[in-house]
């Protein structure tokens, strides 16, 4: 029950950078690129911090902060660390898309960050109330950022979509939270363990109730199906950088819930698992299906991060009670995160005004014209459908092994099939880039961040793939 | 013991960061300001150098150990590690890695120095210097792996660096022909390396999978297996090292720049098969049948290649066959258990293959670009320094006394005789002879005589500065690393085989002085005669001459390219316009075809369901939401 300083850091830096900008912006006294560079040492900084070793309870399978409000452990601390770079990557990509479309304002980092602050919360949240209060720091900042561009319909009618929905989603967590206090007199994680363990989840319908509406809002949250039909449309009405952001600090934070949530006792997850693996499957395939359909690339991002929620819940599924498959969920996260920030950061400059080249044969020819920046989406694609070398492909290989392991020869197998079907979207995309002649001369204006950001996300994909964690 | 030294992992590291830093200085200046060559010649230079100076801390720190101890090893990370399989990213020195680390450095620093000269003017100047940096770094993590997957990626490393050198001119269709000639046959050889690897992983793997643990549970194996393991290895090997049946993609190599191929045949690639051979002594010495196997693949490889470089008159040809042939003797030498001998005569060869072929694109380059020894000529006045470093290349290689090759070749002969195998011992003598025919056949043709071609003559001039002095330097150790080994007989106390004698489990036959004078005297004839009937024939002028019968037949190289295109490639290709013409439009397509419609049709309806409205998404939930309340009521019963 030490209240150490050092891992409240980071949360304290993002918070406090906050509200300083948020200051600034009151008096419009700094650029909007000014502003883009200082959350991205907002970021940066709080990234370091986060590094710091957490105290000598480190081994420990976690260490309560505020009489175990929150928590903090490896699982925790490395999910924060992906939430913050996939902010600094977002806040530097979008310098690039903010020179084509004028409507952001100073604000828009401060919301960024403010999400980012809850999202960091999130990850280490061991308590129900804490967990509804940082979700909604998170929500209500991203529905302001999904409908940033108020002159854009399908952005008013995104942000309208998700925020019904979310509204509806966000009814049952406070029911279910509602209905496990019933029960447990408690809403801490460590009490509701302990009260399973002693008296088992059966025996009591309050707390059944309430887990299986807690965890409908947080797959709602991850869109898995039949939750998943939000995503496409919000994703698509949102601005390249808030799509980016959502698709993946925000499932980031979630899935950290979703593990500290399912891993509180063993009974629990068994429990679940004949759900979540119909559940999955569904998810593996509809998200394939709708995005085999699409034109939109943005829309297909979307249908495929479906499928990559499909992947993550396979993960979630093989998770025993030991910590070590939590590596493999935060190794494909970070590999996801990689990859889709690349792709979304290449998009930011690609884009054009007002996002004018938004479909598959609007990238006809680019790597004629662009042969790096086409290159650089090839290989994010590449690492997205888990050709090796790539992140992409190790991810899969930890999660599909860990299946194996686990018993779920099924899911294992239908994750291989899954993969060969995503196929057909991602190859798509690379046919058009590289097989077509190019009638666009993809000229490009704004500022180099953004295809710098893309050039350093490649490396990363490689990178991370190189990372070894022990299966 | 165990020395760690983390060192170890700097030395291969190096020329892959030159490789890097110079393919992106390259690419992002190719098309707008182009860098001075000057800039690229000296970053390129920086690695190699650098890596020979720690290869000689790795020799000072190995020899400052006791004898038995003297390893180093340095673990980076664990690459991968999939049940049993636990790959660590690890490098391992001995004194058999610090050996080939020394002259491999040594050499390569020299070729790199000369292409400077060699490839001025170049269009892709930096491309070439990136990818020789390439070459060297995937040749040192060769070197150093410390197991056989460590091996692997540089051994499949320098088969890419092969190709992408031997292609490099690749405006001529026919070079690049030639890099997938040398990547597809050196695919095959790779096959057999992996599958050797795979069954030895299968049969002891399972605890550890590095040199030293393999070492040590080596006496679980059967001799199935082992043989077993053993061929398939040397399978790889003879796709790298050009043996028979695989030896046919080096004499192509040559479309590469003369340097690569200095690099291909004496520092890198080839010697690697050898190198395998010797650093799996442990289970090569333990099946004395697949050693006579490697062994009398090798000697008959030494003798067609001698015998198709006595007719060849592309001056690299004949040089590349001497490879394909020096190569032989030194799988007769590792074949008979004789790994001291054979990598010895690695060592010496990596001096005076390199110090030829530099020579050779001397000449080539004096030329500008002539490489038919018959247009050649009387260029002993024109190129001085070439012509007196390439005598003592020349001289080693033939194997005249005291020169470096003699002591080398002469070892691995001497030792065939005392193993108690006569007719390797025979055909080696008879490949000496031939060996000093054609290697002065083309000294003769090229220095001595008067001008075949008058106008390339008065064209042709001595190369700059930083060409001949890596000549010279090389001709000093092709004069004299032969003296590092000098055997027992000339008062010598065998340096190179003692310092190696801890990493190899090698046999040491016992035989009468009177052997070693025989084998000795054997080869001091053969050489005798071959360069005496060398002199006759050519010394003082030759015509072109007209081949026919037998000697048509050797100079078409046995038409063996063709019996392969006859045999292997077609077939292949009839198989493959099968499958283009009959099974895919008329058996798979059809399913496949059925597949693709059916989850486009699937797709569709998905689409369909993603209709826009909220009131449709939400009851989507609250279906979804039943079906889970149901399910949960059904598993509680």
């Amino acid at each position: 029950m030490t209240c150490d300083i050092v891992p409240l850091l980071p949360l304290g830096i993002v918070g406090f950078g906050a509200i300083i900008l948020m200051l600034l912006a009151a008096f419009e006294k700094i650029h909007l690129e000014v502003a883009a560079v200082f959350s991205m040492g907002v970021f940066a900084l709080a990234f370091v911090m986060q590094l710091l070793p957490a105290g000598p309870d480190n081994l420990a399978p976690y260490t309560a902060l505020f009489h175990g409000m929150l928590v903090t452990n490896e699982f925790t601390k490395v999910a924060a660390l992906i939430i913050l770079a996939c902010g600094f990557f977002t806040a530097m990509s979008s310098t690039s898309y903010f020179r084509l479309n004028s409507f952001c304002t100073l604000e828009f980092y401060c919301l960024m960050i403010f999400a980012t602050f809850g999202m960091l919360l999130l990850t280490m949240a061991h308590e129900l109330i804490t967990v509804f209060i940082s979700l909604e720091i998170v929500s209500l900042s991203i529905y302001v950022l999904v409908g940033y561009n108020r002159k854009s319909v399908t952005s008013a009618e995104a942000v309208l979509k998700y925020l019904m929905l979310g509204a509806f989603a966000g009814a049952f967590f406070t029911m279910g939270a509602a209905l496990i206090y019933g029960a447990v007199k408690s809403t801490g994680f460590e009490a509701i363990a302990s009260f399973i363990a002693a008296k088992g989840l059966v025996q009591s319908p309050a707390l059944l109730a309430g887990v299986f509406f807690i965890l409908f809002a947080l797959m709602f949250k991850i869109a898995a199906f039949p939750f998943h039909a939000w995503v496409v449309d919000v994703y698509d009405g949102a601005s390249v950088p808030v799509t980016g952001f959502m698709a993946t600090a925000l499932k980031t934070a979630i899935f950290a819930v979703l593990a500290n949530f399912l891993i509180l006792d063993v009974g629990l997850k068994d429990f679940w698992l004949d759900g979540l693996f119909y559940i999955t499957v569904f998810t593996l395939f509809a998200g394939n299906l709708i995005a085999i359909g699409q034109n939109s690339l943005k829309r297909m991002l979307a249908a495929s991060g479906i499928v990559h929620t499909g992947y993550l819940l396979i993960a979630v599924i093989a998770v025993s009670s030991n910590t070590i498959s939590g590596h493999i969920i935060l190794f494909y996260l970070a590999a996801y995160a990689a990859s889709t920030l690349g792709i979304f950061a290449a998009l930011s400059y690609l884009g054009g005004k007002d996002e004018q080249r938004s479909t598959f044969d609007d990238f006809k020819g680019l790597a004629k014209v662009r042969p790096y920046s086409a290159a650089a989406i090839t290989i994010f694609l590449l690492s997205m459908a888990g050709i090796p070398p790539t992140a992409g492909f190790m991810g899969k290989l930890y999660i599909i092994t860990t299946a194996f392991q686990a018993g779920q020869t099924t899911l294992a197998v239908l994750g291989i099939v899954s993969s060969i079907l995503s196929m057909w979207y991602y190859l798509r995309l690379i046919i058009s880039m590289y097989f077509h002649e190019a009638t666009d001369p993809f000229e490009i204006v704004g500022s180099p961040f953004a295809p710098v950001c893309t050039l350093i996300l490649a490396a990363c994909v490689f990178a991370i793939s190189l990372f070894p964690i022990a299966i | 013991m165990e020395q760690s030294a983390a060192y170890l992992g700097l030395i291969p590291l190096l020329p892959l960061a030159g490789a890097t830093i110079i393919g992106l200085l390259h690419l992002s200046s190719c098309q707008t300001c182009k860098l001075s060559e000057r800039t690229y010649g000296i970053l390129a230079c920086i690695a190699p150098i650098l890596t020979f100076l720690f290869a000689i801390k790795v020799f000072l720190d190995l020899h400052g150990l006791p004898v038995e101890a003297r390893q180093i090893s340095y673990q980076a990370f664990t690459w991968f590690k999939v049940g049993e399989l636990d790959i660590a990213m690890g490098f391992f020195a001995d004194p058999l890695s610090s050996l080939m680390l020394l002259f491999v450095t040594f050499t390569a620093s020299l070729i790199h120095i000369y292409s400077i000269g060699y490839m001025a003017g170049d269009q892709t100047f930096g491309k070439f210097f990136a990818y020789l940096n390439l070459f060297l770094g995937m040749m040192l993590i060769l070197v150093l792996g410390n197991g056989p997957v460590v091996m692997f990626v540089g051994w499949e490393g320098v088969g890419l660096c092969s190709y992408l050198l031997i292609s490099y001119y690749s405006e001529d269709r026919a070079n690049v022909l030639a890099g997938n000639k040398a990547f597809i046959v050196n695919r095959i050889g790779d096959l057999g390396f992996v599958l050797g690897m795979a069954f030895l992983f299968w049969a002891i793997g399972g605890s550890g999978f590095d040199y030293i643990s393999l070492k040590a549970n080596a006496h679980l194996l059967s001799s199935t297996t082992i043989s077993l393991v053993c061929l398939l290895l040397f399978l790889g090997a003879t796709g790298k090292s050009a043996q028979i049946p695989l030896y046919v993609w080096l004499p192509d190599a040559m479309a590469g720049p003369t340097p690569v191929s200095a690099l291909i045949h004496a520092a890198t690639m080839v010697t690697a098969g050898v190198y395998m051979v010797a650093r799996f002594s442990f289970l090569y010495s333990l099946v004395p049948t697949v050693g006579l196997i490697v062994a009398w693949t090798g000697i008959l490889t030494a003798l067609v290649s001698a015998i198709y470089g006595m007719y060849q008159d592309d001056i690299k040809k004949v040089l590349a066959y001497s490879t394909v042939s020096q190569l032989g003797y030194m799988f007769a030498g590792v074949g008979l258990a004789a790994y001291s001998a054979g990598i010895f005569h690695v060592f010496t060869h990596a001096f005076f293959k390199a110090l030829l072929f530099l020579g050779a694109g001397s000449v080539i380059y004096a030329l500008h670009h002539e490489q038919n020894i018959w247009k050649m000529g009387g260029l002993r006045t024109k190129l001085p320094i070439t012509y007196w470093t390439m005598l003592i290349g020349a001289l080693a290689l033939a194997g005249c006394p005291p020169f470096s090759g003699f002591f080398s070749k002469d070892e691995i002969l001497y030792l065939a005789l005392a193993t108690g195998n006569p007719g390797i011992w025979l055909i080696g003598v008879l490949v000496a002879g031939m060996t000093a025919y054609y290697t002065f056949r083309m000294i003769f043709l090229v220095f001595h005589g008067s001008p075949r071609d008058q106008g390339l003559f008065d064209h042709a001039h001595e190369a700059p500065t930083v060409m001949t002095v890596p000549l010279i330097i090389l001709a000093v150790g092709a004069l004299f690393a032969g003296v590092l080994n000098l055997p027992a007989i000339f008062g010598g106390g065998q340096v190179v085989s003692h310092w190696l004698a801890p990493s190899l489990a090698e046999l040491h036959p016992e035989a009468s002085h009177e052997t070693e004078i025989l084998a000795i005297g054997a080869s001091v004839v053969a050489f005798f005669i071959g360069i005496t009937i060398a002199y006759r024939k050519f010394g003082s002028g030759a015509e072109v001459p007209v081949f026919t019968g037998f000697a048509s037949f050797a100079y078409h190289t046995f038409r063996i390219n063709e019996l392969y295109d006859l045999l292997l490639v077609r077939p292949y290709k009839a198989i493959g316009s099968a499958i283009e013409y009959f099974f895919e439009p008329q058996v798979t397509d059809g399913p496949v075809q059925l597949t693709t419609w059916f989850y486009r049709a699937a797709g569709t309806v998905f689409k369909l369901l993603q209709v826009g409205y909220v009131r449709i998404y939400a009851i989507y939930m609250v279906i979804g939401l039943s079906l889970m309340s149901l399910l949960l009521s059904q598993s509680l019963k």
